[in-house]
């Protein structure tokens, strides 16, 4: 079960678990924010590839607004998920 | 052994996690260890149901001890051959500008340690073995 909470503008909050099956929801949160975003991953306990695409696909949408992605706070295991794709390179992830 | 047989939709993983997380519990494995294993398992599992639209049949996963690790496996009836073994092997990430493609499977390759394809008359086996520390 994934949980999104956009606290504030600009920032969302993403608890619980990032998979195939919640990618769509995900997904239809991110798509109408605008840019600049953070996405605060402290209590994001799971990632697969498809959370991951929720992520690469919002980050290129900003890049062509001339705004970013920021990913924090996240926890060693699906920090290593972003590390194993290659996109600890993409996103910047604090 | 612990096995169940999953509907061929993405709102089996969370039933999928669960048989995970409590075998890996049972086998006093690490958290590490059963995050790798739903990682894989979810990535070859939504790879089964997104190839293989030809097929209702539930897919069918076990997960056992073996001597030095984890054999994972995942039976799908009625589909056509499609090597997933070999789609794993050759998987590469895809560069940022395209599409998803290919980076789950590579999850997969970089998390485990052995995969094996067989398929026979419409049956496929997927065996998946992760090596566990002792």
């Amino acid at each position: 079960m994934l949980e999104l909470k956009v606290v504030e503008p600009g920032t969302v909050h993403l608890t619980g678990r990032l998979d195939a099956a919640e990618a769509d929801r995900a997904m239809a949160v991110f798509e109408p924010l605008p840019g600049p975003l953070t996405a605060d991953c402290e209590g994001l306990e799971y990632i697969s590839s498809a959370g991951l695409s929720v992520l690469v696909v919002t980050h290129k949408r900003l890049m062509a607004s001339g705004h970013k992605l920021r990913i924090v706070n996240l926890q060693p295991r699906v920090r290593n998920v972003f590390k194993y794709a290659g996109l600890d390179r993409l996103f910047q992830v604090e | 052994m612990v096995e169940g047989r999953f509907p061929r939709s993405f709102d089996s993983l969370a039933a999928i996690s669960t048989l995970i997380d409590g075998f890996a519990v049972r086998e006093n494995m690490s958290p590490d260890i059963s995050f790798d294993l739903q990682l894989a398992v979810e990535e070859l599992f939504t790879n089964l149901v997104k190839h293989h639209p030809e097929s209702r049949e539930p897919i069918l996963l076990q997960l056992e001890r073996v001597p030095d690790g984890v054999r994972v496996t995942l039976e799908d009836f009625g589909v056509e051959p499609w090597d997933i073994a070999e789609a794993v092997a050759t998987a590469r990430a895809p560069l940022p500008d395209q599409g998803p493609g290919g980076r789950g499977l590579r999850l997969v390759r970089l998390i485990t340690d052995e995969i094996r394809y067989q398929h026979d008359r419409g049956h496929s086996t997927i065996t998946l073995i992760k090596k566990v520390d002792t």
